[in-house]
């Protein structure tokens, strides 16, 4: 099976968000810290004087071996043969969150309001026209780029492959995955205490590298209540 | 659509980058319904980027950017460099359809600052703005309303400056004359590089190329973030290259920034308001131990002898050493004294003066410290090098009328206008509650005010937002006798307005601009991309209709917005504007990197520095003859750079007010513009950065909501506790949009509330100079 990879070079991104706001303009997605398919998180390492900043840039990573769509009962989650995307198809999705409990990445999410689950699509739409995705194409620090395993050897050199040293919150149930993205690592800096972490994500402290903002349980489970509209099924793209 | 969305990327990647960087966008790309037009922010960023606005049925869908260019390794490899938008241009659809837009002319109903307004129509809005411009001027003279001309908006033909071109045929008008951004740099530049006003706009530039950072050994990078600042599209890219190629930055901030993180080679934390101590020291360590550059000095500096004197403490007493240094900044002496040294030695080396350390009590000591030890270094006038002080470029080949057109205006007018006087901006406040018998020199006005303040006509400027002292800046308002706010969206100011004029944005109007002097070669057209909306109209347009009401000639003849686009095109020879419409950008590569002072330092025979001695001042002879207690300035300033205790006066019991406060800019806002838009809100909470020693102290955990307060006023916001700022130390962002509740605390986390409106001798505004206090908000009250 083809596939096709992001690119994050952790030594050019500054944590801005172009890319998350690029994201939510081309995909029409409303404001708000859910949904947000692309998303930067911010480790802060050490101690004064001498802190680290690392960050990464995060969608969902297309997994090779997804756990999302494994976990999926109706089968609208699938992962596209000719290239590698998972999308989900969302007249077959019922809204059990199961993805999005399986997923570490936080990539399936819920949005206020809508009882199906959505994700990056890998901007299928502008591949579609031979356009880069809308957050590779907004870094204005040129920190992220998409293709093939072949063409991302040609513009970067030696790939490596996301990995539990890239980032603290990494573990290895995201190396698990075998997420579809390369990573050039940023090392911190000699005398930063890297045991000394605090996480943000959109400036507030977090966890964990989840999404968890989507609608609460109960919230979901009126909306699931409501009857689905029987739509005819389009094939998959 | 696919087709020609496929025709339109094959355009692009057949586009040559060089001369002239050929989109095909805008009037050519129209098809069906849907089209794709070229447009550049026009905001305060000095970056100037582009914009693709793609419109399907009048209605913008997308915002993307320069896609170039394909990929490629190194920065270094790109023919040139990409303009893409940064993450506030991403969000620029929200900016047109938001909710905060004011769509027609309205009245205010309601008392000022509750936001209660009734629609009118422009006839009669205009009207009562005509007829209070008469009634004021005539009853108190002409001087008595003041231009508030912003910077939120600055394009060739939709200029804030208009405003003073009307006023100033009808009379008269009081405007402001320091700069909220660089006062301290800019008076630094004039008492020892010799620029000033008055110099030719070709002469006035004392900055250089960004490119020619490339040509240093060693950069430091003095309270600068272009990380966040921008400061022009390419900065951050030749930052990159600069890192890229092992040029060593140091990074001098009491923040650990993001450009201190991503490209410094070392941060140095230092106090706010210590850095011209720690400048004075490196200099005595390099007189000292001989490390100058002894040729460039005999030649071309003037006062070493006396400013040497002056770091023995000849007189006072006092060694300005690396230790009486390192006492002040709480940086290690013996550090200040081996930076000094591999700075010396690294020639040429670039010391960047950033603003922000200026913007503080005696802003233009660190600046004329800094041009100091520049030129004790032989740096200034050098490539590689650099004049450290207030960084503006040559005006750009492409735009050199147009840049001056306006100033050159507004000057011509002063000459034959008698009733246009000028105060310290920041001192508005005071201008107004003092009326026309304040103290001339406590305002920054040369001669009495001929009359007291009583009209305030603000265009993209959103003072009770950005001005020091909002607190006090929002009773000035409430005494004014009218108010007119011409603006795009629901500000701070708006709220006060008796008048509002709804303003246009720039992707519903034809216009053009180019970035800040030395930040990039090139001109880039701003095409309408939808009608706008409501009765939104361009600022031209405004002015246009304000004229015919006070019965003046137009300001420019005919009507046909795109015709004046040409005339003003034509300025420089540039070819009319369907023609950079069709391009998007038209860009010039440069050849070699400018610097100023090249030549002075080439042919000092024939190119003097344009100072009394013809050489760059450290002892400034002006400074030392001249009375400035009785200038606009009003204050004594030492002619040989000096440190002075950062003060506030008001907020000085140590005790009580034991944090320095800086504000600083924000990733998601620029200034106050985008302050607001829902998808830059996201990204980041209102917060107050915090050291864990002074949180712990204070028991603030991360996130939770806290006070922020002095004598001047409170704000409420999050706490951020980081080890990414120097105990002692707190930051908050500008431009935050300010919302007083009913008991005058600002939920909005603007910090202008407790920065104080007097400025430094030479005319800076002291917004780092706060002292402050933080408390959880349960524990603080009463």
């Amino acid at each position: 099976m083809k596939q096709i990879h992001f690119y994050f070079d952790q030594q050019r991104c500054t944590g801005c968000a172009a890319c998350a706001v690029a994201c939510k303009d081309w995909n029409h997605l409303p404001a708000g810290s859910a949904p947000q398919w692309r998303r930067v998180y911010t480790a802060e390492l050490g101690h004064f004087p001498a802190p680290d900043v690392l960050h990464l840039c995060m969608s969902c990573f297309h997994c090779d071996n997804a756990p999302c769509v494994k976990a999926c009962p109706t089968g609208a989650l699938y992962k596209r043969e000719a290239d590698g995307i998972v999308l989900v198809d969302r007249e077959r999705c019922e809204g059990c969150r199961a993805c999005e409990r399986a997923c570490p990445y936080g990539a399936p999410q819920y949005q206020p309001g809508d009882p199906r689950m959505m994700k990056c699509t890998f901007c299928i739409d502008r591949q579609m026209q031979g356009l880069a995705p809308a957050c590779v194409e907004a870094c204005p620090y040129l920190a992220l780029d998409a293709g093939s395993r072949e063409q991302l050897q040609v513009r970067h050199g030696k790939l490596s492959p996301l990995s539990i040293k890239d980032f603290p919150g990494l573990n290895a149930e995201h190396e698990a995955t075998r997420p579809s993205v390369f990573v050039r690592r940023r090392t911190p800096r000699q005398a930063t205490d890297v045991n000394e972490v605090k996480l943000r994500r959109n400036g507030r402290a977090t966890n964990h590298l989840r999404t968890v903002e989507g609608p609460s349980t109960a919230q979901w489970k009126r909306q699931a209540a409501q009857p689905m509209p029987r739509q005819r099924r389009r094939g998959r793209c | 659509m696919l087709i020609d969305r496929r025709t339109f990327l094959g355009l692009l990647s057949g586009a040559s980058l060089g001369a002239s960087l050929s989109l095909r966008a805008g009037e050519g790309m129209r098809s069906g319904k849907r089209r794709i037009t070229p447009s550049v922010c026009d905001h305060d960023c000095g970056g100037r980027c582009l914009m693709q606005v793609h419109v399907e049925d009048g209605m913008i869908t997308h915002i993307s950017s320069d896609p170039q260019p394909v990929w490629s390794g190194s920065v270094a490899d790109t023919l040139a460099v990409p303009l893409r938008t940064c993450t506030r241009g991403r969000a620029y659809r929200e900016q047109v359809y938001s909710s905060q837009r004011i769509l027609q002319p309205m009245q205010r109903i309601g008392r000022r600052g509750t936001g209660k307004f009734k629609p009118v129509s422009w006839d009669e809005a205009l009207g009562r703005v005509a007829e209070n411009i008469e009634r004021i001027s005539a009853k108190y003279g002409p001087a008595a309303i003041f231009s508030g001309v912003g910077a939120g908006s600055q394009s060739a033909l939709n200029s804030a400056f208009d405003l003073q071109m009307l006023l100033a045929r009808r009379g008269g008008f009081t405007g402001g004359w320091t700069s909220p951004s660089w006062e301290g740099a800019h008076f630094a530049m004039q008492y020892t590089l010799g620029l000033n006003d008055e110099a030719p706009a070709t002469e006035y530039a004392d900055g250089a190329d960004v490119e020619d950072f490339l040509n240093s050994k060693l950069l430091l990078l003095w309270g600068w973030n272009p990380a966040h600042t921008h400061f022009g599209t390419e900065t951050k890219y030749i930052l990159q290259r600069v890192r890229e190629a092992g040029i060593p930055m140091i990074c001098i901030d009491p923040v650990y920034t993001e450009t201190a993180a991503l490209w410094g080679s070392e941060w140095l934390p230092i106090r706010p308001g210590s850095d011209s101590a720690v400048l004075m020291a490196m200099a005595y360590v390099i007189l000292d131990e001989g490390l100058e550059d002894k040729h460039y000095v005999e030649q071309f500096v003037h006062g070493t002898d006396a400013y040497w004197q002056h770091l023995r403490g000849t007189n006072d007493g006092v060694r300005k050493d690396p230790r009486w240094a390192s006492a002040l900044s709480g940086l290690d002496a013996a550090r200040i004294a081996a930076l000094a040294r591999q700075y010396a030695v690294a020639r040429p080396a670039n010391l960047v003066a950033g603003y922000a350390p200026g913007r503080s009590a005696f802003g233009e000591q660190y600046h004329r410290a800094a041009i100091a030890l520049q030129a004790l270094t032989g740096n200034v006038g050098r490539p590689g090098g650099g004049a450290a002080g207030h960084m503006v470029g040559k005006p750009l080949r492409y735009a050199t009328t147009i840049q001056t057109w306006w100033g050159q205006f507004v000057r011509d007018v002063e000459v034959r206008d008698a009733d246009i006087a000028s105060i310290k901006t920041s001192r508005l406040a005071s201008a107004i509650l003092g009326g026309k018998d304040v103290d001339p020199a406590s305002v920054g006005s040369y001669k009495a005010l001929p009359s007291s303040i009583r009209m305030l006509y603000c265009v993209a400027w959103n003072l009770l937002n950005q001005l020091p002292n909002l607190n006090k800046t929002r009773q000035a308002l409430e005494s004014l006798d009218f108010i007119v706010v011409q603006e795009q969206r629901m500000t701070a100011t708006a709220r006060y307005a008796d008048i509002l004029l709804p303003a246009c944005t720039m992707l519903e109007r034809d216009d053009f601009t180019w970035p800040w002097r030395d930040r990039g070669e090139y001109l880039i057209a701003q095409v309408q991309a939808i009608k706008p909306r409501g009765e939104s109209r361009p600022d031209y347009w405004i002015f246009d209709r304000l004229a015919e009401k006070l019965k003046l000639e137009p300001l420019r003849s005919g009507g046909d917005p795109r015709q004046w686009l040409d005339e003003l095109l034509a300025l420089d020879d540039h070819a009319p504007f369907a023609e950079l419409a069709s391009h998007g950008v038209l860009r010039q590569q440069r050849k070699k990197p400018w610097v100023a002072f090249e030549r002075n330092i080439r042919e000092p025979e024939k190119y003097p520095f344009n100072t009394p001695s013809g050489r760059i001042e450290i002892a400034s002879n002006t400074l030392a003859t001249m009375d400035f207690t009785a200038s606009s300035y009003g204050r004594d300033i030492p002619s040989l750079p000096t440190y002075l205790e950062n003060v506030d006066e008001r907020n000085s019991k140590p005790l009580r007010f034991p944090l320095q406060l800086i504000t600083t800019k924000a990733q998601n806002r620029c200034h106050s513009t985008f302050a607001g838009n829902p998808y830059l809100e996201e990204l980041s909470p209102g917060v107050v950065w915090i050291n864990p020693q002074d949180a712990t102290e204070r028991k603030l955990p991360d996130g939770a909501t806290v006070k922020v307060w002095n004598l001047r006023g409170c704000l409420q916001l999050l706490a951020r506790v980081t080890e990414r700022i120097l105990p002692g130390v707190v930051m908050i962002h500008e431009g935050a949009c300010y919302q007083p509740d009913a008991e005058g605390i600002d939920l909005g986390g603007n910090p202008n509330v407790l920065t104080s409106d007097d400025t430094s001798p030479g005319g800076a505004y002291a917004y780092n100079s706060a002292r402050v206090e933080v408390g959880l908000v349960a524990v603080t009250d009463g």
